[in-house]
């Protein structure tokens, strides 16, 4: 059995496993990938240590890191997390193990517009990651949906490659980080509608074009491309039978990263914690190491 | 290991599935050619008109198309354990 399985390969579960590891606890990293989001971010600016770097540099880091501690992640898709006597089990499509105690780290996935188009035109213009697809849309004119970060960042990237760009927000102004938004917002190429709503999004075999509600009155704007960067799912469904969630699919935690059941945390974008960012997460995967500790050593 | 495919990658340069995909071709030992669609709007061209969309990565194996860093798929494709 081991003290520890940690479920997630991203900035929070690795960090925890850089702790557990150099704490020599009897653990197992589960995850379907390593870098999880962050691989995703182009260029990250605000974790310290580095002024501008890739996701993909980071989570290269990340790894070597690992290796250097010998710690190998077990690359499976966790489907079910179950309550058993003396802790935990946790199911994945490969195999069963038993834990005392489980950090879920699983972070978030995209969310959809859940327009009529969207399905149809998925891929067909229709993305949701703007760091893998955007350099296609090279002297396009192309439609950003969600002005935080990941709406932000996609519009940095694409204001190099794209023609036209129009930035999409539903409340009364954009979201994100001032610093990044003073940039776009000087930008020629870049058209900011806010208090704006996407309705449907037009096409046959790729897409032609958004539908849009400004204010309530509805447009049409030609797009050949749409980046959809809204809020996120928590990856929460194997543990939703157990804890307690919020609203939003969150897992609650305390100041200890401790969920509603003894011996399970949570750390990063699964959780309720309203900072959906990588130092955060990296900082709360350390911090819940010594809880979990503690919790083990009680049990002794 | 079974006969040798012919294994084309498209990716562009900052795509983590692209990066995870080629990790999966050196890990198995796979020779492949990229290409990298973001230097070429040629090679993007090709891609789009290969798979019918537009997302990355798309791998060409043994002329099988499979969009998306999709596992199951490549080891079939690949006839790998
Ligand atoms: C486009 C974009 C731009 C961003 N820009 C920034 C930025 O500039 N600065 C910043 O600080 N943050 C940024 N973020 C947010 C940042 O990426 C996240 O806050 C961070 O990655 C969260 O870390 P995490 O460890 O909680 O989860 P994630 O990074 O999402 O990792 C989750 C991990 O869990 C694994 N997993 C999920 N489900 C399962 C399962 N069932 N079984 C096994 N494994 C599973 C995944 O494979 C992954 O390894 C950005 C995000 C996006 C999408």
């Amino acid at each position: 059995m081991y003290e520890l399985v940690i479920i997630g390969g991203g900035p929070g579960g690795i960090t925890a496993a850089i702790y557990a590891a150099r704490k020599k606890m009897n653990f197992a990293l589960i995850a379907k990938d390593l870098g999880g989001r962050t691989g995703l971010v182009p260029e990250i600016q605000n974790y310290p240590g580095f002024q501008t770097i890739s996701g993909l540099e980071l989570t290269d880091r990340f790894k070597h890191q690992l290796d250097e501690l010998k710690v190998v992640p077990k690359f499976e898709e966790v489907l079910k997390v179950e309550k058993a006597k003396d802790g935990f089990v946790v199911k994945t499509d490969k195999n069963s193990y038993e834990a005392m105690t489980v950090l879920v780290a699983s972070g978030a996935r995209h969310g959809k517009l859940n327009v009529p188009g969207e399905e149809k035109l998925n891929n067909k213009g229709v993305t949701y990651c703007a760091t893998c697809d955007a350099p296609l849309f090279a002297d396009k004119d192309v439609a950003i949906v969600g002005s935080g970060g990941p709406g932000l960042n996609a519009a940095l990237m694409l204001m190099r490659i794209a023609k036209k760009i129009y930035l999409v927000e539903r409340g009364p102004e954009l979201r994100g980080d001032k610093m990044l938004c003073e940039k776009i917002v000087c930008e020629p190429k870049v058209t900011i509608l806010t208090n704006t709503r996407v309705k449907e999004i037009l096409g046959e075999k790729f897409v032609s074009g958004i539908v849009v509600t400004k204010d309530g009155t509805p447009e049409e704007i030609p797009v050949q491309g749409i980046f959809i960067e809204i809020s996120y799912t928590p990856n929460s469904e194997f543990v939703a039978h157990l804890v307690k969630l919020n609203k939003r699919y969150e897992i609650i935690i305390d100041d200890n990263c401790k969920t509603s059941v003894d011996g399970l945390y949570a750390v990063g974008d699964v959780t309720n914690v309203p900072q959906k960012q990588i130092v955060v997460a990296a900082g709360d995967g350390a911090k819940v190491i010594w809880a979990i500790f503690d919790y083990l050593h009680r049990q002794k | 290991m079974a006969a040798k495919s012919k294994v084309v990658i498209y990716t562009t340069p900052t795509c983590p599935y692209c990066n995870m995909a080629k990790h999966y071709f050196k890990d198995n030992k796979v020779e492949y050619e990229e290409k990298n669609v973001a230097a070429d709007r040629a090679l993007a061209e090709e891609m789009i008109h290969k798979s019918g969309q537009m997302g990355v990565p798309v791998m060409d194996i043994d002329g099988k198309i499979i969009v998306g860093f999709d596992q199951a798929e490549i080891k079939k494709a690949l006839n790998l354990k």
